[in-house]
């Protein structure tokens, strides 16, 4: 047992005792020895978890590069013949980098919660369901086969669900926990449907399966054959698990809820739905990268959706006013640039964007949370300004982590975006580009429209609350400030080759996920040539199948120097942020004359309105989805009540009608008449119409003569 | 011990003349003493189970065999497999469950834990019996009980349902009864009662000889009759009207029965007998039930969803979720079979804690418009929090036992009926929806006044809830202990079906 292989476990287990212990003996701990020991404790679990995780990482560097996949067995899950599932966790370099952003961010929100949360009477509770949230993601993270990285994906949903409406007292903040939860489920679907077409396919080609990555990454040369309904099964499968990261990770059309979710603490919204569980979809795509690249068509398709939702959701950004909306659709339009590195097959790129973004947004998310404690509960940005003069620290934090979102030179997001954009173009196409290069001068431009509505000018504020807000406590502050000095300098671990660096963060990823060296569908043919070659030699048995990869490796290796076009596109995206940055100062700070007079046009009044609504998505939605199903399940109710239900009471009404005719027949006629025969109808007719009083001795005793005489009858009709 | 099984059958029936010994307000231990007795004596049969046996058509295990009526040809022959064993596991549990939420009942007391004993040892008798018409027996014995319970101790229209679900009931068994007697005329070689001994001799190709019927194949007839009675008990639309009935007006502690563990007979009668004797019709029948599976799935979620009434909307979602007990097994792959019993078992455990927590409320607000509540979660914290626990159980959560039933139930139908597997995931869906929608609306928002002084769950209740919520979790962590008992006798099953 090595290190790693004997603490990863505890990795997620600790959070997950931590929120056992708060969430049973929590309030008790609370009202005996107050808020900070109970915050303590509930900081301690995940701080633990994030010393284990930089060890790990540390250790992780120091092994042979081909040692680095560690699979930790534990025990048995579900085994029914020929599925196989273990309770087994994986920790290689791709869960290393989660861990570390997991658990470091986490345990930095935990002790700003501290801060947030105080004087909440379910602070307890609040600290349970964050560790919890941990503890689920964390297993996502770590999870070695499909099945667990969905348990972690529906806790973490659980979480999310509870953390949004955690003041349930407000109906609307449950409502959107509800619409959360939901939303994910339409994508959870998606992603459970592919896991079902894994399982079928590896358990009828292979015998059984124990649905691990490992497995599935051994036989995705064989299922590449594969068709199901008349398509490329790989095809299908990508395209499956990807609509579970549309409602995840809030793509186009299943992003509606995250807006919503910002009714959560600030906290939460921090971690969950910006740092952690939104880049869930990108994380198990980077995963499950090898299956990607048997499927350019279902990536052609995630890159429409990648640059819709990015272009989209940022032109909502700008007009937005509360400060969480903003940040809540920049999380959106950020998320869509993880997709479109992905589905351009930048993998490393794209979960690189994430580990930048984590740091830059949770720090915007933080910087915003500790504004609106201090303005009592005001999410408002036209009732704040000025603010920069009275909290320094977030306001310094906030302009350092809105410099990395825009892309400023040397920050953070400026080598995680440029890249993307970079690949964009050469492995995708000029178009996607356009896209993510206008959505990144948009970036720039709502995130300074942000900081120069709150931290610069005049205050806009009343007078009482102006008086009263000042800078927050140190345990909510600096945090933030750590993740701001993290957001400027992170980028450093991947700087590109044409800027005189390695991309180490890229070769650190390489054992587990290769980025693809031209486009998906060129690499596609590629892989097909290779598996049209191995299978020419293995009928023919001449060559071995290792010159044969070399051979169709070689024959598109063709190097061409991009270096013109890379510094070139990069100095277009900083000019361009630049100068949207610019634009932010001069409407909202140094002459916004200027923006009232555009604003006074009919046409831009119209398209602000458009955005300012969102593009009127939701009430679609409710037009289109929610009005029928409610007036479906409506019907369906009625009609169990009425039809079906109405039948069988239809059937009992005649039973009595025709029994109590029965009863009078028999009386009037029959009896007298023949009295042996009699005596039977006239015994059913008595107990039909005991029925009603429901005397319960005469309806066996008449169902028994009943039986009686239909057994006779049946033995002497079979006979 | 000897005569185990006799033993754990009768020993809440030896209860019942106790309840005349002791002050009617203290009957109610004379029968929580009882179940946990028969818990307790039942154990060694966990223990000592094989798990390696097969059962089904061959050797059952802690089997008495005793001449009943020699000139029928009918005995006393009471065994398990690994089919019975978790029904009976599960029934043990529930019974414990339900005498501790009759803790309430202060009506005629010792009637009604005399129902309730006899029930019991009804409800374990029917799991047990491998013998046609002591099955039969058994399954007749379990109406009258219930029939009293809804009757006398139930809500306003407790007539009502009692008579729609005894006269329902009934109706299915005669059918059953007619089948049973056509079984034992035309059997394969001689004839008999004895249904290990038919499934025996169908496996190694003996035919029923029975002559078309109404212009119908005879076994095709006989399957059909059997069916609907099972199909009733399931209950399988269109015959799951008395279901919504019954939950309404039983009290709780017979609903908890009710969805833990009756509906669970159907399901067991179509594993036992119904399927494993008619193979071929089943194979032709097969479509058509998935066909059932799904429409219960969908549908129930949906009238689920349109329900005002709490404890009819968990009626729904019983039918919803015994739904997908049929999908797994009208699939009849291993995963599909094996999973659609745990789902038997898990359905029973998640649904009996439903059930409880519905008569928590009941018992403190006297209704259950769903609607009516509101903002419950700031005044019954604990409540609130052990009802989202079973909410999301019966979500089929990860990490609890539903989804692990639920996933293998999919992952089973997914091999032979995609379309139908991805419409029945829909249902998880829905599931989702109408839990989260009432769940908010009881619990969430602003405080309805009127219950501004509701007291949290009392020490009873949490009895009564807790052990389901750890066994819950614990199958849904290590599912293969229970899985283990009963892995070899469905795979074996499977392979009698589809194999």
């Amino acid at each position: 047992m090595s290190y790693i292989q004997s603490v990863i476990p505890f990795v997620p287990i600790l959070p997950l005792f931590g929120a056992l212990v708060l969430g049973l003996l929590g309030k008790r701990i609370y009202t005996k020895f107050g808020e900070n020991v109970t915050g303590v404790l509930g900081c301690s679990m995940p701080f633990i978890s994030a010393i284990i995780a930089a060890t790990s990482f540390i250790a992780i560097n120091r092994l042979d590069v081909t040692e680095r996949i560690i699979r930790i067995n534990l025990m048995n899950w579900v085994t029914v013949a020929d599925l196989q599932l273990q309770w087994t966790f994986r920790y290689d370099p791709l869960s290393a980098v989660m861990l570390l952003i997991v658990t470091i961010i986490g345990t930095l929100i935990h002790i700003y919660a501290m801060g947030y949360m105080k004087g909440d009477k379910s602070f307890w509770r609040f600290f349970s369901y964050l560790n919890l949230f941990l503890a689920a993601m964390l297993m996502l993270v770590l999870g070695d086969n499909l099945i667990i990285m969905f348990l972690g994906w529906e806790g973490v949903g659980l979480c999310s669900y509870l953390l949004i409406g955690f003041w349930f007292t407000e109906e609307q903040n449950a409502i959107a926990g509800k619409k959360a939860f939901i939303v994910n489920r339409i994508g959870d679907l998606g992603f459970l449907t592919g896991i079902l077409l894994v399982a079928l396919f590896s358990m009828k080609l292979f015998g059984s399966t124990n649905l691990s990555f490992a497995e599935f990454h051994g036989n995705i040369d064989v299922l590449a054959e594969q068709t199901f309904w008349g398509l490329p099964l790989l095809e299908v499968i990508a395209v499956c698990f990807f609509i579970g990261a549309m409602g995840k990770s809030a793509q186009i059309p299943l992003y509606v809820w995250l807006p919503d979710a910002m009714a959560g603490p600030t906290p939460v919204s921090a971690l969950i739905h910006a740092a952690t569980m939104v880049t869930a979809g990108v994380y198990m795509m980077g995963r499950v990268f090898f299956l990607y690249t048997w499927a350019p068509h279902a990536l052609g398709f995630i890159s429409i959706i990648a640059a819709l939702t990015c272009f989209v959701s940022a032109t909502i950004g700008m007009a937005q006013f509360d400060i969480k909306k903003v940040l809540a659709y920049s999380t959106v339009s950020q998320l869509g640039y993880m997709f479109l590195a992905m589905s351009v097959g930048a993998f490393s790129a794209g979960i690189f964007h994430l580990l930048t973004h984590a740091a830059f947004k949770a720090a915007l998310f933080m910087g915003s949370g500790s504004i609106i404690v201090a303005l009592h509960h005001k999410q408002d940005m036209r009732e704040m300004g000025g603010l920069l003069k009275k909290m320094p620290v977030t306001g310094y934090s906030m302009i350092a982590a809105t410099l990395a979102i825009m892309g400023f030179p040397l920050t953070s997001g400026f080598f995680s975006k440029d890249e993307i954009l970079w690949k964009a173009f050469i492995q995708g196409s000029p178009m996607l580009w356009l896209v993510g290069f206008v959505a990144a001068g948009i970036t720039s431009f709502y995130m300074w429209r942000l900081v120069f509505m709150t931290f610069f000018g005049e205050t806009r504020m009343d007078k009482h609350t102006w008086d009263h807000c000042q800078e927050q406590p140190k345990r909510t502050v600096v945090p933030i400030a750590i993740l701001a000095v993290a957001a400027l300098t992170i980028g450093f671990w991947n700087v590109p080759h044409f800027l005189g660096g390695h991309s180490n963060f890229t070769n650190f990823l390489d054992p587990v996920v290769h980025d693809l060296s031209s486009s998906p569908m060129e690499n596609y043919r590629k892989l097909q040539l290779i598996k049209e070659k191995d299978q020419q030699e293995s009928t023919a048995q001449t060559m071995k199948t290792e010159s044969g990869h070399q051979a169709a490796a070689s024959g598109h290796e063709a190097v061409v120097d991009h270096t013109a076009l890379e510094w070139g596109l990069m100095i277009a995206s900083v000019a361009w942020t630049f100068f949207t940055g610019f634009l932010a100062y001069i409407f909202y700070l140094r002459n916004p004359k200027a923006r009232e007079q555009i604003m006074a046009s009919a046409l831009a009044q119209r398209v602000f309105m458009v955005l300012n609504n969102k593009y009127f998505v939701d009430e679609f939605y409710e037009a289109v989805v929610l009005t029928p199903i409610r007036k479906l399940f409506d019907f369906l109710g009625a009609f169990d009540q009425m039809v079906v239900d109405g039948l069988v009471n239809f059937a009992g009404f005649m039973g009595r009608i025709t029994s109590s005719f029965i009863g009078i027949f028999d009386n009037e006629i029959v009896d007298g008449l023949v009295n042996g025969a009699g005596w039977g109808a006239q015994a059913g007719g008595k107990g039909a119409s005991s029925l009603q009083s429901g005397k319960i001795q005469t309806i066996i005793g008449s169902s028994l003569i009943i039986f009686i005489i239909i057994v006779g009858c049946v033995v002497l009709f079979l006979r | 011990m000897s005569h185990i099984l006799s033993w754990v059958v009768f020993v809440p029936l030896i209860g019942v003349p106790f309840l005349w010994l002791m002050p009617a307000k203290k009957a109610k231990w004379i029968a929580l003493i009882a179940t946990i007795v028969d818990f307790i004596i039942a154990i060694p049969l966990f223990t000592h189970f094989d798990k390696s046996v097969k059962g089904v058509t061959s050797q059952m295990q802690f089997v008495e065999k005793l001449p009943w009526i020699p000139s029928l040809g009918t005995e006393y022959f009471i065994g398990v497999d690994g089919i019975s064993i978790s029904m009976i596991l599960l029934t043990l549990i529930i019974g414990v469950a339900a005498a501790l939420a009759s803790w309430g009942i202060s009506k005629y007391e010792r009637g009604y834990f005399a129902m309730f004993l006899l029930l019991q040892t009804a409800m374990l008798g029917v799991f047990v019996s491998l013998d046609l018409i002591l099955f039969y027996l058994f399954w007749e014995i379990m109406l009258f009980p219930m029939y009293f319970l809804i009757g006398i101790w139930g809500g306003p229209r407790r007539v009502y349902a009692a008579i729609k679900f005894f006269l329902y009931t009934l109706a299915g068994s005669v059918g059953m009864l007619l089948a049973i007697i056509a079984i034992w005329y035309y059997a394969p070689g001689e004839r008999t009662f004895n249904m290990i001994d038919l499934v025996q001799r169908v496996h190694e190709g003996g035919v029923f000889s029975g002559p078309m019927i109404f212009g119908f194949p005879f076994v095709k007839v006989v399957f059909i009759a059997l069916f609907i009675g099972f199909a009733i008990k399931v209950p399988i639309f269109p015959f799951h009207t008395w279901l919504p009935d019954a939950h309404v007006e039983a009290p709780t502690a017979i609903s908890v029965v009710l969805a833990g563990v009756l509906l669970k007979m159907g399901t067991y009668g179509f594993l036992r007998i119904n399927f494993p004797l008619f193979p071929e019709v089943f194979e032709w029948f097969r479509d058509f039930l998935i066909a059932l599976a799904v429409i219960n799935i969908v549908y129930g979620a949906l009238c689920a969803l349109a329900q005002t009434d709490l404890k009819k909307m968990i009626a729904y979602s019983s039918v919803s979720h015994m739904g997908f007990v049929l999908l797994g097994i009208g699939a009849a792959t291993t995963q599909g079979i094996n999973g659609a019993v745990l789902q038997m078992f898990n359905h029973g455990t998640i649904t009996a804690m439903l059930f409880l927590l519905v008569g928590v409320v009941y018992d403190r607000a006297h209704h259950r418009q769903i609607a009516g509540f509101g903002g419950l979660a700031s005044v019954t914290p604990v409540y609130a929090t052990v009802t989202s626990v079973a909410f999301m159980a019966a979500i089929g959560l990860p990490g609890m036992s539903g989804f692990i039933s639920e996933f293998l139930i999919l992952t089973g139908a997914f091999k032979v009926y995609q379309v139908a597997t991805i419409i029945a995931g829909l249902g998880i869906i829905f599931g989702a929806a109408y839990m989260l929608w009432a769940y908010q609306r009881v619990f969430f928002g602003k405080l309805n006044t009127k219950y501004k002084d509701l007291t949290d769950m009392n020490f009873v209740e949490l009895a009564s809830v807790v052990p389901l919520i750890i066994i819950v979790f614990y199958l849904g962590i290590l599912p293969d202990r229970l899985i283990g008992f009963f892995e070899v006798s469905l795979n074996y099953l499977s392979a009698i079906l589809i194999g």
